[in-house]
């Protein structure tokens, strides 16, 4: 699973040739269970989330919006303002973060990992099942040699991390799985039809009806207006996971995580490692490959 | 998530008229539900009182347990669903930071495997002479100075070794070559420096025209010892090509001495003639000869400094390594 990482030759001019093949499977790992956890976070629990490879073109990359305003498939004013009466009027369908559109993964998917993934019944079992991919990974290339000298104590380090993110992961998933408490909400909401229905008789006894009747008709509406905003307001936070478009912004996640895994082998640091670029590549000087010689000297 | 304010708008106008995502627009159709029912109980239910004794309630005390107990209820809900779209947010944001960790921690011991051993800088702690090399100065600060060698290096042997694909590119300006002749210096050949930085530099140097190098412009400092390393170059192939065989075999040019140094006296010309130079000619010489005495005792990795870097290895993978490395994956 080789990626191409041109870009990165115009973005971090300290990086040089390709990367080493643990580091792109490492971080082709990492992307896939971050992926994969967020995918499971934002659908139901055998529901299968599309995941592809991420593409690392320059050109066409552009970050996810973060309140869905991509996933709809007609932008024109008609459908926006169709989509806004329909919010409005209560008629919208509740979704999720562009549950049908892809997560982007480092290296893309194999059809061997993609199996696997679908044989894990459940959100919990396709996470933990990349998870160990990773562990034992590190793990086993740790004893091949590949972390150095660096003693196992610090190794552990390592482990230690991965294992705070699953303990996030199932923070995370704690909120996405258990809903509010079914009683509370149904009690919120009748309540709130009880007041409906009440405080127009309330204003009626405390207003002057003989006058005129529009201060009576502002409060009412004033009072329902802020009581059901409220409800609202509760409604959408309570699970964020969904309500698009005030969900968390999983695809703009994974994406800024991606690009924090690119700069682990973007290049050495500049003021510390040798800056060997310009005498290797010759390409950002004349246009084509340098090849270096020892016949000096 | 719902980024807004950003749009400058007159009382954030912009926030109070987007429908889609606020509650404040979904709330109005119940709203509009509870005025229909006030209207009709207003047009068609007679119950106007006329008296206190007609009221229907004597007291709105009497609907604040109600209003009271709806309130705690809508609060409690409100609050808790808060709170769980921010435990939701932290969670995440803490299980990405922790995987990013380790990610970040493997790749940072996975340099320090021996398959980078090529290519890694000399360790300060190994190294006195990096370590203590100007005082107590940070390596970014000695960069100016302990680059010079480096660099000059690299531009010499880009220029014997590669032809210019551009002639014209980072070419000194006729001035500039004009300045290169009068200072002693006779240019056989094309200057194009490999770095384009150095373009830069050279573009915002202040030379004097004797030459000289004036105190705290370390950019003029380093064009100039450019220049010297150029003429050490030059009169090499001079000598060479006269029949003078030289059995210095590999230039020593490294970060490891801060200045060019040679037997000849090539390397201290161009602090020559400035009285404000901030080496002094016994403290070059002195460091001239700690570099050879220390030179020796080098670690084989250093010991042959730029030379193991720059003029001994083949092509890309040879010098880079990557692609023959793979950092342990086949066992090597």
């Amino acid at each position: 699973m080789s990626i191409s990482f041109q870009k990165f030759q115009t973005r971090s001019q300290s990086y040089l040739g390709e990367p080493s093949l643990f580091l792109q499977e490492l971080c082709h790992l990492a992307s896939l269970l971050n992926a994969v956890a967020l995918s499971t976070l934002r659908c139901g629990e055998d529901v299968f989330s599309p995941l592809i490879e991420y593409d690392e073109n320059d050109d066409i990359f552009e970050w996810p919006s973060t309140d869905g305003s991509d996933l709809l498939a007609d932008r024109t004013i008609l459908s926006s303002v169709v989509n806004a009466f329909s919010y409005w009027l209560w008629l919208h369908k509740r979704t999720t973060d562009g549950e049908s559109l892809p997560l982007d993964i480092i290296g893309g998917v194999s059809q061997e990992e993609i199996d696997m993934l679908q044989k894990a019944r459940g959100g919990s079992a396709k996470v933990n099942l990349c998870w160990f991919w990773l562990i034992e990974f590190i793990t086993r290339e740790h004893l091949a040699g590949s972390t150095g000298s660096v003693s196992p104590p610090i190794i552990s380090r390592i482990h230690q991390c991965l294992s705070d993110g699953n303990v996030g992961y199932n923070s995370a998933r704690k909120i996405a799985f258990i809903p509010f408490p079914f009683p509370h909400a149904q009690v919120s909401l009748l309540a709130l039809i009880l007041l409906m229905v009440a405080v127009p008789f309330l204003v009626l006894e405390y207003t002057d009806q003989d006058i005129s009747s529009w201060f009576g008709t502002c409060l009412t509406f004033a009072i329902i207006e802020v009581l059901f905003g409220l409800h609202e307001v509760a409604r959408e936070l309570e699970s964020p996971f969904e309500n698009v478009p005030n969900h968390l912004p999983l695809r703009v996640l994974q994406a800024q995580f991606n690009q924090s895994l690119f700069q682990l082998f973007s290049g050495f640091h500049p003021n510390s490692f040798w800056n060997t670029d310009e005498f290797i590549y010759g390409d950002d000087v004349y246009g084509d490959r340098v090849y270096i010689s020892e016949k000096e000297d | 998530m719902i980024i807004y304010g950003n749009i400058q708008s007159i009382f954030s106008v912009d926030v109070i008229l987007r429908i889609v995502g606020g509650a404040a627009y979904k709330a109005v159709l119940p709203a509009f539900l509870s005025v229909i029912i006030y209207l009709i109980g207003r047009n068609y239910v007679n119950h106007m009182p006329k008296t206190y004794e007609d009221n229907l309630m004597k007291h709105p005390n009497a609907l604040g347990a109600l209003i009271s107990g709806i309130s705690f209820i809508l609060i409690f809900r409100a609050n808790h669903s808060y709170g769980r779209y921010w435990e939701a947010a932290q969670a995440l944001y803490k299980m990405m930071s922790k995987w990013l960790d380790a990610c970040s921690l493997t790749s940072a011991f996975h340099y320090q495997s021996e398959s980078y051993s090529r290519i890694k800088p000399p360790t300060f702690f190994d190294n006195p002479k990096v370590n203590f090399q100007d005082g107590l100065r940070r390596r970014r600060q000695l960069g100016q100075e302990d680059l010079i060698d480096f660099n000059a290096a690299t531009d010499a042997w880009m220029r014997s070794n590669t032809l210019p694909r551009d002639q014209s590119y980072n070419r000194l300006s006729n001035d500039e070559m004009e300045e290169n002749r009068s200072s002693g210096y006779s240019n056989e050949h094309n200057w194009t420096l490999n770095r384009t930085n150095m373009e830069k530099f050279r573009r915002t140097l202040a030379v004097s025209s004797n030459n000289t190098v004036s105190i705290n412009d370390a950019a003029s400092e380093k064009r100039n010892c450019i220049l010297v390393e150029e003429k050490r170059r030059v009169q090499k192939q001079k000598r060479r090509s006269s029949g003078d065989d030289e059995s210095s075999s590999i230039r020593r040019l490294s970060m490891f001495s801060r200045r060019p140094h040679s037997s000849d006296d090539e390397a201290n010309s161009c602090n020559n003639g400035d009285d404000n130079s901030i080496y002094s000619s016994e403290t070059e010489e002195d460091n001239i000869e700690d570099n050879e005495s220390y030179f020796d005792q080098m670690p084989s990795p250093y010991r042959n400094d730029i030379g193991r870097y720059a003029f001994h290895v083949h092509g890309i993978e040879g010098i880079y390594g990557l692609g023959q490395l793979d950092g342990g994956i086949s066992g090597k």
